[in-house]
């Protein structure tokens, strides 16, 4: 072991203005007179002069300033009134129909670009000045309103593709109420219905009709999102006590969240719950392990110590009570969501070894619930599933290498959408381990918050979740890349520089304007016009069982009623030589298919969804869909059960169904979405 | 948070009466979502002493855990019905709301 060094670069007895070089150097020279010290908050206590214990309020502001004066408040709540004004606005210009090759960011009119940027802009002062944390607060709500409301105020129809689905299973339980396991479609949520069980409970036990479904489950965006976020500053609140850093983290995991997994889905729900389970492991389950030593001699200067103190409440009703609340929600969690209570159980051991968890045996508790429900109440899906999943174990390059493959597909515009994706989350990455540093630099020394921003990385070598589980890595990784993004800035509670203000805006206004790219440049696809929506009810409130549904791609409003009447067939999953065959001959190929006799109904649906969806994402020849669609129009075989501008459903003319003597055999329906 | 014991109970009682009627008004939908938010992880946080006003994420994690698990252990059991769900997480809170004023006193 080695002493303590007061720090790296600087050297002690330069000539230097600035109060930190000058308690720097004080620093060293006390402990070249002590001699070694190895922990740093005792080094700290020791050279502080003492100082009387400061109230709560005067600890919540930022050092060396007063509260900020009225007249800023009163500032900051006038730029929210502007920006609420611009939002106004803009609800009232935006036409739906202008939604283009880059979604709604084609569409939104300049004077929501103004209020964004205004919002953004004054939020980093606020922050700065050290506002109050109600005016911090009115500026999240707002962002998160903006951005995720103003499709639900817009739309008159519920978007994106999966959240019809999950009705679905709300349908489905409203009718039977009770499970199968006979697999199918959809069988991963029969598995784990927790969040069904509970909405269906909600939706039906209130007397909602069906038909006004969709248009509740439109609010689960701005509902979850807001959730995120405050349980985001609860949990960075009980790890930090410093409000700037703490308000710029929630603000940049606000605006770094543009994954899109807000929408009414179990996935939304278990983060949630895994948000808040970190936040009472934070508050009552956790410590704060001392620095390592070989780290020691990194630090150029050591925080207060009251900025280090564990202040977190331990007693042992708060451990009770934290314990228990911490296992209903993992239940909760495990039987609501495959992967969530997976990672949480890995986030918990984590932090046990590396003794950060006081409850050392909490990961082992958690453990029962999660891995009871694989084996007994999603026993028939993990049956079927887990020797294919085990295989994928390690597979690394192929979780990563999908989600490039897909993009390498894509239309010009969704390339660059993805780009600025990738932008975003490379930007927030190197702002993170710019803030390790300087946290680490400045004698801060956050492992729960490090271990949490890495342990997520375990789902792309634990099995596979398709090109899907890079998103998954960083959404759960994002409150603590968030947390490390804004220690660059605000590295410790003592280093105010003006400039940092205008860096933050900078940064600030950076990542916004990926975030819109990102998170709105689907719209092209995850909006439905309500066309779309009347020839899907058209198919699926008038089911029959045992139907045959094709589909141009799945990206429709889909599944929402009777799901399990149907077999399913996305045109755009088929192998390329059957697509070949479709594309050389549809009239013939599909009416071979739609003649199956072992379906009593066929239909065949194709929208102005699903073939933006195909365009943008190459799944097929550009204007395929469109071919296929003006050739079935013109043949007599086929019938035209509904047509606008937006959606088109066929079936066989009656007497065509019996004119096919032997039909082909129809391809295999999806395998599990 | 709801702190009081009365106003849980009364809660409680009127989104019962919400579900067992199920007129399907959109002040029941959002008063029964409000009460499966709120409610019982405000009974739960009560009985474990965790009462103070910035636990409110705790308190809403609690209630839509325990609204899951208790509406899919009905599920499980057979004996389950949207309405019974709803009713269930009415009676879960009162009982919870009794016990905490039974430990309470003794």
């Amino acid at each position: 072991m080695r002493p303590i060094r007061g720090g790296g670069q600087s050297e002690p007895t330069r000539a230097c203005s600035r109060p930190l070089c000058a308690r720097f150097a004080r620093t060293r020279e006390v402990l070249e007179q002590t001699g070694p010290i190895y922990d740093g908050t005792v080094a700290a206590k020791l050279i502080a002069p003492p100082r009387p214990s400061p109230a709560r309020s005067d600890r919540d502001d930022p050092p060396g300033r007063s509260r900020p004066r009225i007249n800023s408040t009163f500032g900051s709540i006038g730029f929210l009134v502007v920006v609420v004004m611009l939002w106004i606005v803009s609800l009232a210009r935006l036409q739906l129909t202008a939604i283009g090759a880059y979604g709604l960011v084609s569409a939104l009119p300049v004077t929501m670009y103004a209020g964004l940027a205004l919002l953004t802009v004054s939020m980093v002062m606020a922050i700065h000045r050290g506002e109050r944390s109600a005016v911090l607060a009115a500026h999240l709500v707002l962002f998160v309103l903006m951005v995720h409301a103003t499709p639900a105020l817009l739309y008159t129809t519920l978007r994106y593709a999966w959240a019809w689905k999950h009705l679905g299973l709300v349908d489905y339980l409203a009718r039977h109420h009770a499970v199968t396991h006979a697999g199918g479609d959809l069988s991963v949520y029969q598995n784990w219905p927790g969040f069904f069980t509970a909405s269906t409970s909600w939706l039906v036990g209130s007397g909602v009709a069906p038909s006004s479904w969709p248009a509740m489950a439109q609010w689960a965006p701005p509902v979850f999102e807001l959730l995120f976020s405050f349980s985001v500053l609860a949990l960075l609140s009980a790890m930090e006590a410093d409000r700037r850093l703490v308000w710029l983290s929630v603000w940049f995991f606000a605006i770094g969240n543009w994954v899109g997994q807000d929408y009414f889905s179990p996935q939304a729900y278990a983060y949630f719950l895994y948000l808040a389970v970190l936040v009472i492991v934070f508050r009552w389950l956790a410590r704060r392990p001392p620095m390592p030593i070989f780290l020691r001699g990194f630090v150029r200067d050591w925080p207060d110590p009251e900025e280090t103190d564990d202040t977190r409440e331990t007693s042992p009703e708060h451990t009770r009570a934290g314990t228990i609340i911490v296992l209903i929600c993992v239940t909760a969690i495990a039987t609501s969501h495959p992967l969530t209570p997976l990672v949480l159980f890995v986030a918990l051991t984590a932090l046990a070894l590396t003794r950060v968890l006081r409850v050392r045996s909490l990961p082992l508790m958690a453990a029962v619930p999660t891995f009871l429900w694989l084996e007994v109440g999603a026993r028939s899906y993990t049956n079927a599933e887990v020797p294919g999943l085990v295989t994928k174990v390690g597979s690394l390059d192929t979780n990563v290498s999908q989600t490039l493959a897909k993009a390498s597909n894509a239309a010009a515009s969704q390339r660059l959408v993805s780009t600025f994706g990738r932008v975003e989350v490379a930007f927030l990455v190197l702002l993170a381990l710019i803030g390790v540093v300087r946290r680490i630099r400045n004698g801060h020394w956050d492992l729960g918050a490090i271990v949490l921003g890495v342990i997520p990385g375990t789902i792309l070598v634990g099995g596979s979740y398709g090109g899907e589980a890079i998103f998954r890595v960083y959404l759960f990784a994002l409150p603590f890349l968030a947390y490390f993004a804004a220690a660059a800035f605000y590295p410790t509670k003592d280093l105010v520089r003006k400039r940092s203000s205008w860096l933050v805006a900078v940064s600030s206004l950076v990542i916004v304007t990926t975030f819109l790219f990102s998170y709105y440049g689907k719209e092209a696809w995850s909006y439905f016009a309500p066309g779309e929506v009347r020839a899907a009810k058209l198919i699926f409130d008038h089911a029959k069982p045992n139907s045959l549904l094709v589909e141009g791609t799945s990206d429709f409003p889909t599944h929402f009623a009777n799901y399990t009447d149907f077999e399913y067939v996305d045109i755009s999953n088929e192998p390329p030589n059957s697509f070949t065959r479709i594309l050389a001959n549809p009239v013939g190929d599909l009416r071979n298919w739609l003649a199956d006799p072992q379906f009593s109904h066929a239909y065949l649906i194709i929208t102005a969804a699903q073939k933006a969806q195909s365009d943008a994402l190459g799944s097929l020849p550009v204007g395929s869909l469109d071919r296929i669609e003006n050739a079935l129009r013109k043949s007599p075989v086929f019938r035209v059960l509904y047509y606008d501008r937006d959606a088109v459903v066929f079936t066989l003319a009656s007497a065509s169904r019996t004119q096919v003597p032997t039909p082909s055999p129809t391809p295999k329906p999806n395998p599990k979405r | 948070m709801i702190r009081s014991r009365l106003a849980l109970v009364a809660w409680s009682a009127v989104v019962a009466a919400v579900a067992l009627t199920a007129k399907g008004w959109i002040v029941g939908a959002v008063l029964v979502l409000w009460f499966m938010a709120i409610a019982p992880g405000s009974a739960a946080c009560r009985l474990l002493k965790i009462s103070r006003e910035r636990d409110w994420i705790t308190v809403i994690a609690t209630s839509v855990a325990i609204d899951a698990l208790w509406t899919e252990t009905m599920l499980y059991a057979h004996v389950w019905t949207p309405e019974r769900g709803v009713v269930a997480l009415a009676v879960l809170t009162v009982f919870l709301v009794g016990l905490d004023r039974q430990l309470s006193r003794a």
